[in-house]
Formats: C-alpha cells, sequence, structure tokens
C-alpha cells in the first residue's frame, strides 16, 4: 500500500504492507506538476494508493471507501472545511487518480468515526441556522481513536473507553460501546490540546483582534495550522518526542502546557461518558512517552484508576494498573502506517461485497 | 466609614453603600439598581432605591451608565448620604493591573488603555467614574478588577499555544473574569463548611443571566478557568457562543461571507442560549419551552449544561480531586434543573447530589446540596461581589494612611 498524508511539507507518504513502512519520504505539492510524483508512484506499482482527508464533513461518513474518479468532485467539495491540509488530500488524489487510473484508490477520513457524535458535543453555542449549515464539532483522529477501541476490545471487555492519542498531535475520544459521545477536537483538527505547531484551544476574540490589526484570513489560517503549538512557545521545531526528553525551561513549561491541557481533556472526557472503566493511551513509542503517560495515570487516582510501579509490556501492549483495577490503564503501540494499513484492508473487503452486490 | 460600590453590567448599574462596624464587618446601608440602561423598547428604564429601610421607584430615561450614576449620586446627596470613598467594579485590568487600585490620573488613564478589552463593559465603569469625580471632585474613588484574582494562574493556564512576538504585542493570555465573584466564594464557601482553606480542592460555577465561568481554585487561589483573554470564552452563555475551533470564525469569513465586525456582533450578542433556541437567552424560558417539547430550547439547555458538566470534570482531573463544588449567581442559586443537570455522571469524581436537597435550595442563602455519603461538597451560594470590592476599599484606604504617615 502507498499511502499519503497531508503533513506542513506537503504530503507524506510511506510504502509497505506490515508493520514498518519499506520507504517513506515528503511530496512537496507547491509545483503544480508535483514533479517527483510519478516516482513515487512508481514504487507502488499495482499497489493500493490510499489517501488521509483529516475533515471530512458531511460528505464522509465512512472511515475507509474505495475513491473513484467520479468522488472527486466530493472530495473537492470538502477541501474548504480544513483548506490547507483537505486541498493536499485533494491535489494529491486527484494527481494520482490520473496517472494511475488501474490501480485501486482508497479514501480514509479521520472523522467519519465522529459522524454520530450526540447533539450536544457536537453543537456550539452559535446560532441554529449555522449548525444547519454544517457549522458543528466533527471531531477528529478518528481512525486512531477506532483501531484503539478494537485493540482493546480484542484483548478485553471495555464498555466506557477513554482513548488518548499522544503524539505530535494529540487527542482524546471519549468511546461509549463502540460509539463515540466526546472528542477533543471540533470543526476541524486544530481546535482541542495544542500540537506541535496547532494552536488548540483559543479564545475566538483573539482571532477576532488579530483579523482587526490587519492579519488575513489565509495569515491566520497558517499561524493557526503551522504556526503555533509548542513549537512556537518554545522559538523552534519541536516534535512530540524532543518534547518529551527536553530539559530547558522553555521545554520544560511547554511539557506542562501539555500535561494540563490532556488532564483536562481526560476530565472533560470522562464527564462525557458518565464514568470510565478502561483509559487506553495510544503511542508510536510507548516507552518513550511512560512517563508522560504515569502521570497522566496518576490523575485519574480520582476515577478510581491505580498504577503497578513496574508496567508489564507484552509486545505492543501494556498493562499499566493492577489486576482487578476499578480502572484499567492500557498503552498500546501506534503503528500509523500499519494500523491505517489495516483500514485499507477492511475497505478491500467491503469494495468485494459491494461488488458481490452487483 | 462609608463606601459606595457601583457594580456596571451591561444594562444595568447596581449600587450599595456599606458602612463599616467594629471587627471589619459591614452594614448595607442603602442599596439600589438602575434598570434597562441605555435599552430602547417598550419598558421603560427606572431606578429602584432603596434608603434607610424605605424602597422608592424612580421613573425617569436613563441614556447610559454615566447619566445613571449621576442620578444615583443626585438621590443620595438629596437623602443626605455622604461616602468617603466610591469603589468601581472593572471587568478587566488588562495586562497592567493585577490588583485594585485608586483612581488618580495616571491610573485613569491606564484604565483607557483597557477599555477595548472588554467593550461592553469597561466603557461604562470608566463612564461611572468620570461622572463620580466630576460630582465628587473630593471623594478617593477606586477600581476593583474582575481579573485580579486570576493573577495567580500559573503560566500552564494562563499561555496560549501562539508565538511570543504576538502574545508581546497584544498581551494575548488567559485573564479569566468573575474574579470579585470568586474571591468571595473561595472565602466563604470553606467558612460555611467549616473547612481549612489550604490545599482545598474547589471548582465553582459563577453562572449569570449574561456570563458564565467555572474556575479551579487550590487553596484559595485560582489555578484555572473557563474564560479567557476575553469573556467570551469558555462556557455557553445567554448570548455568547463560549469556546469555538479557532479555524471557525476564518471559515465563517471565507465561506459565508461574515466580516469581523458581524462576526463580532453575533458572538457577542446573538449566539448562546438565544442563538441555539432561536427565541431566549432567558434560560427559565428555555426550560419550560423545552417542557412543552420544543427541540431547539431542548438543545439549548443540553448544550449549556454539557459543556458545564466537562468543565467540572476537567477541573476535577486537573486538580488532583475535588473537595467542594460551589454553584452561585443567578442561575447558579436559582436553577436547580441546572445544578442537577450538571452533577448527573460525576459520581465517577465521588460526587453525589442530594436531589430533594438540591431541588429545596433556597436563593438568598448558602445550602449544602450534597448527599451526606458524597465525598464532593456541593454547595449552591449567592455571591457578594459588591461585599469584595468594599473589603478592597478599606485595604486600599489603610494602605493609603500609613502611606501618609
Amino acid at each position: 500500500m502507498l499511502l499519503f498524508e497531508p503533513s506542513p511539507g506537503g504530503a507524506r507518504w510511506s510504502l509497505g504492507h506490515r508493520r514498518m513502512p519499506t520507504a517513506v519520504g515528503t511530496l512537496e505539492i507547491d509545483s503544480p506538476s508535483m514533479d517527483d510524483l510519478d516516482e513515487i508512484l512508481d514504487l507502488a506499482g499495482e499497489d493500493v494508493i490510499a489517501y488521509v482527508l483529516p475533515q471530512g464533513g458531511e460528505v464522509f461518513r465512512q472511515p475507509v471507501s474505495r475513491l473513484r474518479p467520479k468522488d472527486l468532485e466530493r472530495l473537492e467539495a470538502c477541501v474548504p472545511f480544513f483548506p490547507g491540509r483537505n486541498r493536499t488530500t485533494f491535489a494529491v488524489a486527484r494527481a494520482a487518480m490520473e496517472r494511475r487510473p488501474h490501480n485501486r484508490h482508497y479514501l480514509l477520513c479521520e472523522t467519519a468515526f465522529f459522524a454520530e457524535l450526540p447533539l450536544p458535543e457536537r453543537a456550539y453555542g452559535l446560532p441554529y441556522e449555522l449548525y444547519e449549515k454544517g457549522i458543528r464539532r466533527y471531531g477528529g483522529d478518528g481512525l486512531c481513536h477506532q483501531w484503539v477501541w478494537e485493540q482493546v476490545c480484542a484483548r478485553f471487555v471495555a464498555s466506557r473507553l477513554l482513548s488518548v492519542h499522544l503524539g505530535d498531535a494529540p487527542s482524546l475520544a471519549a468511546i461509549l460501546e463502540g460509539r463515540p459521545v466526546g472528542t477533543s477536537m471540533g470543526f476541524t483538527p486544530v481546535e482541542g490540546i495544542p500540537s506541535a505547531n496547532g494552536v488548540g484551544d483559543l479564545d475566538p476574540a483573539i482571532v477576532l483582534l488579530l483579523r482587526e490589526k490587519g492579519m488575513s484570513v489565509a495569515e491566520l489560517e497558517h499561524l493557526f495550522i503551522n504556526g503555533s503549538g509548542w513549537s512556537a512557545m518554545v522559538g523552534r521545531p519541536v516534535g512530540f518526542e524532543s518534547l518529551l526528553r527536553g530539559q530547558t525551561p522553555p521545554l520544560q513549561a511547554a511539557r506542562e502546557h501539555l500535561r494540563a491541557a490532556l488532564l483536562k481533556a481526560i476530565g472533560a472526557g470522562v464527564a462525557a461518558l458518565g464514568s470510565v472503566d478502561t483509559l487506553a493511551f495510544a503511542s508510536r513509542d510507548v516507552s518513550s512517552a511512560l512517563t508522560l503517560i504515569t502521570e497522566l495515570g496518576h490523575g485519574m487516582d480520582i476515577a478510581g484508576g491505580s498504577l503497578l510501579a513496574v508496567p508489564v509490556q507484552a509486545g505492543d501492549f501494556w498493562e499499566l494498573s493492577p489486576k482487578g483495577s476499578e480502572l484499567r490503564i492500557v498503552a498500546l503501540e501506534y503503528e500509523r502506517h500499519a494500523a491505517l494499513a489495516g483500514w485499507v484492508e477492511k475497505g478491500k473487503e467491503n469494495s468485494k461485497t459491494e461488488d458481490r452486490r452487483g | 466609614m462609608k463606601i459606595l460600590v457601583f457594580n456596571c453590567g451591561s444594562s444595568s448599574l447596581n449600587y450599595k453603600i456599606f458602612q463599616t462596624q467594629p471587627g471589619g464587618d459591614f452594614q448595607i446601608e442603602a442599596y439600589g439598581k438602575a434598570h434597562r440602561v441605555g435599552v430602547t423598547g417598550k419598558e421603560a428604564a427606572f431606578i429602584e432605591h432603596n434608603l434607610g429601610g424605605q424602597s422608592e421607584r424612580q421613573e425617569t430615561p436613563v441614556r447610559d451608565h454615566r447619566e445613571a450614576a449621576q442620578l444615583v449620586l443626585e438621590r443620595l446627596s438629596k437623602a443626605d448620604i455622604r461616602v468617603d470613598a466610591i469603589g468601581h467594579r472593572f471587568v478587566h485590568g488588562g495586562t497592567f493591573f493585577e490588583g485594585s487600585a485608586l483612581v488618580t490620573n495616571e491610573v485613569r488613564t491606564r484604565l483607557e488603555e483597557t477599555l477595548s478589552l472588554a467593550p461592553i463593559h469597561n466603557p461604562n465603569s470608566l463612564s461611572v467614574i468620570d461622572a463620580c469625580r466630576q460630582a465628587l471632585p473630593t471623594v478617593l474613588q477606586y477600581v476593583a478588577f474582575d481579573t485580579a484574582f486570576h493573577v495567580s494562574l500559573p503560566p500552564r493556564a494562563s499561555q496560549y499555544a501562539l508565538p511570543r512576538e504576538l502574545v508581546e504585542r497584544y498581551g494575548l493570555r488567559r485573564y479569566g473574569f468573575h474574579g470579585l465573584s470568586y474571591q468571595y466564594i473561595s472565602r466563604v464557601a470553606p467558612h460555611f463548611l467549616g473547612l481549612n482553606v489550604e490545599g482545598l480542592r474547589m471548582v465553582a460555577c459563577h453562572l449569570g443571566t449574561g456570563g458564565s465561568s467555572v474556575a479551579a481554585i487550590y487553596g484559595g487561589r485560582s489555578v484555572d478557568t473557563t474564560m479567557g483573554f476575553s469573556p467570551l470564552a469558555g462556557l455557553v452563555m445567554g448570548t455568547r457562543t463560549g469556546d469555538l475551533d479557532a479555524m471557525l470564525p476564518l471559515y465563517l469569513e471565507r465561506e459565508l461571507n461574515y466580516d469581523a465586525k458581524a462576526l463580532n456582533e453575533m458572538f457577542n450578542k446573538h449566539s448562546g442560549l438565544l442563538g441555539l433556541s432561536g427565541f431566549s437567552s432567558d434560560l427559565r424560558d428555555i426550560q419550560a419551552q423545552a417542557e412543552a417539547g420544543d427541540d431547539r430550547a431542548r438543545l439549548a439547555f443540553e448544550v449549556y449544561t454539557h459543556r458545564l458538566k466537562k468543565a467540572i470534570g476537567a477541573y476535577a482531573v486537573l486538580l488532583g480531586g475535588l473537595d467542594v463544588l460551589v454553584f452561585t449567581d443567578d442561575i447558579g442559586v436559582q436553577n436547580w434543573r441546572v445544578r442537577e443537570a450538571a452533577c448527573q455522571g460525576l459520581s465517577w469524581c465521588g460526587l453525589d447530589l442530594d436531589l430533594g436537597a438540591n431541588r429545596r435550595a433556597p436563593a438568598d442563602r448558602p445550602a449544602l446540596i450534597s448527599d451526606p455519603r458524597s465525598r464532593v461538597r456541593v454547595v449552591s451560594m449567592p455571591t457578594d461581589e459588591e461585599r469584595i470590592i468594599a473589603e478592597e476599599g478599606v485595604r486600599l484606604l489603610q494602605e493609603a494612611d500609613y502611606a501618609a504617615l
């Protein structure tokens, strides 16, 4: 599978089938011809090509769907919801489908999992007419959170789960019997917990003030998606793992800021659930994030959480709470390419079923 | 010592006269309120006065807060009431004011610099100060700020994840509001419950008919709060949106052709309960309609209480546990349904409401409304911002006296 995912520098791509991708890179999409695309597509041969759509609005309500040329118009309709990143997905998908019409193409949508969020969680405090025009909370990072739910349920019985994704763009989902009832992300993935470059929660009056001071809509979009977050607080590019390791005062302050934001998101998530039986962390490298995970787990003493002195690791799964705990705390290694490859496999199965139905 | 306190609302002006008593207590000698200040409509403006145990209603046009203050001062003068100092509530102190201050010419200039930070409230308060300085030039005046209580916010709560250069240029930080109310609650609630303030983990919900917020208070100090740079952020309010995705205003401009001025107007005046219900910003009207089967009214109520519940949950975890939950201000003390809905499903943090006690709780005095087995004590309690302003006045005047010695 060849996977494209929008990123600050263009479209990040990865190629491979199983756990670790065999090749990775970034496609710059500034030039209309996308000079390097052919070379990347050559690597894929006849493999499936998949594209991650960060914000599918009301248009894409399935986590994975076969993408055919007739769907491009619907994909383009999603661009305004999250212009920078959605446009990248659209542009790469269109260009790749033109160049490789005989490959199978799949779209992976990050908001589909949250399509049926309960109304009070979905609605903003805005005039209802805007809600009817699609101004609502769509959530985000759903491919990860749905994966977490499935992974946990494959191991033990969970009913009320809080899924926390720790990485460059942290997020949280509150999941009741497999259906999300809470999300930290909003209309776009920018809302919620600040990320490496994303601003997270921000008083809307600040947006209006910066407009009044002369910043354009495009400048502010760039600022909130690419020019804020921990990197802006520290004053240089900072990824999740360097944030965890950093010892300088600005890095420590940014880490403390993140820890507080995560604790609040966890508390809000449990409140949305009404109670919680499982707290699951997903991270690319759990052992690096273990100190932060432990701090967050301690914050759940209030909800019956307790932690083992030494976590028990079994492969890519970590058990952090003692047996019989009221609240089970676990962590999962999240290898994104492999998890998304799993989604594509599901998409293939769905396509076969659809084909059989005619 | 006699202190007159003015408290400006967006369309009202409250006043109270406090007489200091031996032992540091106060007696309220007079109070009143100008209603419908600057409001045009069917109902006329009026001022109610309660002077020396007598109530009266003064029917008079009141164009703005300055005129309301002038009318109050004239009435007090007619009743031969003289005051030693006048205290003013000021919503936003910006980066300059970290505590109450005597109004000097320099302070007045600084106050003027804060007007754009709270355009609905600060200009009204400054106009009242000006009216008082003109009418009573020899009487000391001072300001007490809603933002001052939140000066203790740690950087993890006060900072936005924005570039430092922008933060410094425009003073972009979480200031927090309703601080005078939280200052009162953080002192009086532990006293009411017989608890020591030190190490106490409290969440206080100031739920007003206009603005609402929640604060996380540890050991009597604010450690986080839902309102932010402005009073627009946080909970869904009467006509204000509360929190929005930062990308949303930009989408509305780009795709739905709003301009910044229209957005400001909509976010502050046509959103919240009013926007969701489509007919009222008053929770009582909304509840009545919801019970009559109006879906949008029910949605408005559910969004309001859902956000409130999430804020309580967020702060309970942030504080590492919860000892006391307080509901205050008009909605907080008068609306048992809001309290019940907000507390439903919070038993995971040790909170169990006594449903009967909650329904019976009086609005005019503190009431314990949690179940006796509840680990968290839940209290409904009226706030008293004017009293805090009076106390600040006594403190400032004493400090001024010491300085003069």
